[in-house]
């Protein structure tokens, strides 16, 4: 939690259940608005038992505090003002806004005041008490209402019943052995304590606590199966009453104790395997999957997902649970325009809220700041309503998995930039290498062309012949060095998109035939192809280009008279496609460089042989976005072998 | 003059439509230039010429919408011309009913040899009028529709029933390129992933059995990533692509 920054006041409002809590919000909110300070709305859930209409009239109290522009939190602890505190302190509450509280009500609970309580652990603190206009609620501390609180179980009655009989036989049988009287009363004191914590709620500790003297009375002191006794008993009676009460209610403190430890580490556990999980999870739609699956698990709802991108919201994710019937029967698609709320508005929507409350999911924006990356929508239409504890530990989970898509996101951001950076670098560069080398063939083109037109007469058939080869050899560089410019566009952002279909590799071989430079007429081309039925998946145009470039390479880099083979062979799963010659070979050490953009071999000089070194870079692109690999290797006593390879398509012969 | 064979040319850059002019002329053919869709659309109907050279990149109209049009009323040859880059384009004019294709920048050679076999299925569809013959006949190949028997320099090629459902298809279809689209639905009845492997297998098998019969002639041409052809053999090696 951030500190408080300097200048800016916190102020932190107290949620209960009480009518008058909704007059202490409003107070606060002025307050917040009249000074610009940050207001937290601050729910302590603790163990007492709360009924359905003080769960709704919190849960409706924090939803104003919400509309209101409050950041809602909840917290847990038995002690709200210890709790408070302690919140304060860490999160920088500068101002805490607080109902006159009528002291808390619990039976046994220490009569100090909350804001007294507070005013001492958080003596820094700026404590603001809205006074109480409204008279206390008469049924507050009525037995009607403790008894309202309480859950009657026959099953608990039977436990009550059972103990206390259990507890008479026993007494009986020490009276049988003449063991003295006071060891009955521990006998029905240990009955008492052992009700306390097989029961839930006070009513079986206070019942079990009055039988108790009872039946001593009645079975065990003078006049016997009577509740008539002597005075002398009266203390022992009083003195049993008060131990069992107070024994019994220390029980019920450390088992509800035991039961919030229990849930702080659920809690705990859930959110580490949340984070760890989160932590893990790749990419967006790992992220997404990983809340999805941790959010029904926790509250064994159905939960559905929208993802939320630039272009908005995007086709739900179901994952449903049995226990409220998945989706099944229910219009999503009907509810799609809250969820689209959610996301626009990002605040709370559907079921259990004010806006749009008969929907059949409860929609929230998992959100940084404005920003929504997700809708999560949890059917909360025909299970139980999600208890306080579950909703806050959610909220945890939502605004981790938030701080995962942020996180996702930036990384992505990231390497956006930095993608399109080294695009530009590399369009640069490319451009640069083309206006020099479009120039040379160019001059050479118009030159030529000049040279006919202007001295038609002066020249002899020879030399003409050789000025129309020399414009035709140039405009057939150029168009080879278009074609590669124009693979080189498909494969920008560094991804290729392939038709692959299943082709004869003999096809594709002789299609690149057909396609080379004039001067391969002076090499010995031969193909060594060991099966014509060698298939493999690949796009067509780009493989007979990667061939075309591979053997106009080496027809470029053999004197005439060379021999260039280009063979195919199947290896596994793999073709291995290969283009040899018995040329100069690879300069020493520079096999794998070859394929690196703008590699020309031998040091550029002013007069050497043209060529921008985009070829054998498209061969690796392409080879690459096949999924096969290509390298570079001397040959031996000299030349060179240029290996690729493709995956091998399997054929269904389908003769009917 | 007149009964030289008529070209129209529908081009609108004006280097490469003098470039074909040229040749044209050179050869002897009668020609008419278009510059646009709606020229060419005029000048067939006004002077029905007998093949068709149609640039795909035409300023005021798509070229497969050219092919449509014209391939309501007329059956004329109708070859496109495009940039490599472009298969799409290309597959998708021939499934419009081009018959065939020339690939920017084309060789004089090219084209007239382009040109030489869509003349000659005119002419072998001319001759053909009458009706279905029984029997086709192709350089040293032969097929016997009736019979359900194919025959090179004049023994019986052993083919399976796919094989010769390949071969009919592509000789009755003699000089137009058939899209793999295309044979794949007039064979298989449908489209499968599947389906273009064994195209592949089954057209290999073909031609391997169509060669080792007949000696050096392609009897069928591959056009990668296109489909493929049946070319009309006259003479001995006067194809040679």
């Amino acid at each position: 939690m951030e500190k408080a920054k300097a200048g800016r006041e916190r102020i932190l409002v107290c949620i209960s259940a009480s009518p008058t809590n909704i007059d202490v919000i409003r107070r606060a909110v002025a307050l917040a608005g009249a000074i610009h300070a940050e207001l937290i709305a601050l729910y302590v859930e603790n163990t007492e038992t709360r009924d359905e209409a003080e769960a709704k009239a919190v849960r409706d109290h924090l939803g104003l505090a919400e509309r209101s522009g409050a950041t809602l939190t909840t917290i847990y602890g038995d002690d709200p003002a210890t709790a408070i505190a302690q919140y304060a302190r860490v999160s920088g509450i500068t101002k805490i806004v607080l109902g006159k509280s009528p002291g808390r009500r619990s039976l046994f609970a220490r009569k100090e005041t909350l804001m007294s309580r507070l005013n001492e652990l958080a003596p820094d603190v700026e404590i603001i008490i809205v006074p109480n206009q409204l008279t206390a609620d008469p049924t507050r501390f009525s037995l009607f209402r403790f008894l309202r609180r309480e859950r009657f179980s026959a099953a608990d009655l039977a436990k009550t019943a059972l103990i206390l009989a259990v507890s008479t036989g026993m007494g009986f049988l020490f009276k049988g052995i003449g063991l003295a009287i006071t060891n009955v009363v521990l006998v029905y004191l240990l009955g008492v304590m052992a009700v306390s914590l097989w029961t839930t709620g006070y009513l079986y500790s206070l019942l079990s606590s009055l039988l108790s003297v009872l039946v001593f009375n009645f079975f065990f002191t003078e006049p016997y199966l009577s509740l008539h006794s002597s005075p002398d008993y009266f203390a022992t009676f009083a003195v049993m009453f008060a131990v069992a009460l107070l024994s019994s209610s220390l029980t019920s403190r450390i088992k509800a104790q035991s039961i919030q430890t229990a849930n702080k580490a659920y809690q705990t556990e859930v959110l580490l395997s949340t984070s760890q999980l989160l932590q893990k999870a790749e990419d967006r739609e790992a992220i997404l999957a990983v809340l999805q699956n941790q959010l029904s698990r926790l509250l064994e709802h159905s939960v559905l997902l929208y993802p939320v991108d630039a272009d908005g919201m995007g086709r739900p994710e179901l994952h449903e649970v049995e226990q409220d019937g998945g989706f099944e029967g229910i219009d999503i698609q009907w509810e799609r325009a809250i969820p689209e709320w959610v996301a626009q508005n990002a605040v709370h929507a559907g079921r259990t809220t004010r806006t749009f409350s008969e929907a059949h999911c409860l929609y929230m924006a998992i959100r940084s700041g404005r920003k929504v990356w997700a809708v999560v929508g949890i059917r909360a239409d025909n299970a139980p309503p999600i208890d306080e504890y579950r909703k806050n530990l959610m909220i945890s989970i939502l605004d981790e998995c938030a701080l995962a898509l942020e996180k996702d996101h930036m990384t992505r951001e990231k390497q956006r930039v930095e993608e399109s950076a080294r695009q530009e670098a590399l369009r640069a560069n490319l451009l640069r290498s083309i206006s020099h080398d479009l120039r040379t063939p160019l001059t050479s083109i118009s030159g030529n062309a000049a040279l006919l037109m202007e001295n038609m007469g002066q020249l002899d058939e020879a030399h003409r012949q050789a000025l129309y080869a020399s414009i035709y050899d140039d405009a057939i560089w150029l168009n080879g060095l278009v074609e590669n410019l124009l693979m080189i566009t498909r494969t920008e952002n560094g991804t290729i998109a392939l038709h692959l279909q299943s082709e004869l590799i003999t096809e594709a071989v002789e299609e690149a035939l057909r396609h080379l430079d004039r001067n391969a007429s002076k090499r010995q081309i031969s193909t060594a192809i060991e099966n014509d039925l060698l298939m493999v998946k690949m796009d067509a145009a780009l493989i007979v280009q990667v061939l075309i470039n591979l053997l106009n390479n080496a027809v470029k880099y053999t004197p005439e008279g060379a021999h260039i083979v280009i063979g195919a062979k199947r290896d596994g799963e793999w073709a291995r496609i290969r283009v040899e010659d018995d040329g100069q070979g690879v300069p020493e050490g520079d096999e794998d460089k070859v394929f690196d953009m703008f590699y020309t071999g031998v040091k550029r000089s002013p007069d050497s042989r043209r060529g921008i070194g985009l070829g054998l870079a498209l061969c690796r692109s392409i080879v690459q976005a096949h999924g096969g690999e290509i390298r570079a290797e001397n040959l031996k006593p000299h030349g060179a072998r240029f290996e690729f390879t493709l995956p091998i398509a399997e054929v269904i012969e389908n003769e009917q | 003059m007149s009964n030289k064979p008529m070209i129209l040319v529908v081009e609108d850059d004006a280097a490469v439509r003098n470039l074909m002019a040229v040749t044209l002329d050179t050869q002897g053919y009668q020609y008419h230039l278009a510059r646009n869709g709606s020229e060419a659309l005029m000048e067939v109907t006004t002077h029905q010429p007998e093949v068709m050279l149609l640039d795909l990149g035409l300023p005021d109209m798509e070229g497969v919408d050219i092919i449509r049009k014209v391939r309501g009323w007329s059956s004329m040859p109708i070859i496109v011309i495009s940039a490599r880059a472009e298969d799409a384009d290309k597959v998708e004019a021939l499934d419009a009913g081009a018959d065939d294709y020339l690939t920017k920048p084309f060789s004089v050679d090219e084209l007239l040899a382009r040109l030489r076999v869509a003349l000659r299925r005119v002419h072998a569809e001319q001759q053909a009028a009458g009706g279905e013959t029984p029997i086709y006949e192709n350089g040293g190949l032969q097929i016997d529709y009736a019979a359900g028997c194919a025959y090179m320099a004049g023994s019986e090629i052993h083919l399976t029933p796919i094989e010769y459902k390949l071969l009919c298809l592509l000789a009755k279809n003699t000089g137009k390129v058939l899209t793999h689209n295309y044979i794949l639905k007039e064979i298989w009845g449908s489209y499968t992933a599947s389906d273009v492997g064994s195209l592949r297998v089954f057209m290999a098998m073909l031609r391997k059995k169509l060669q080792s019969d007949g000696g050096a002639q392609p009897y069928i041409q591959t056009h990668i990533g296109i489909g493929y052809r049946m070319l009309r053999i006259d003479r001995p090696s006067e194809e040679s692509q």
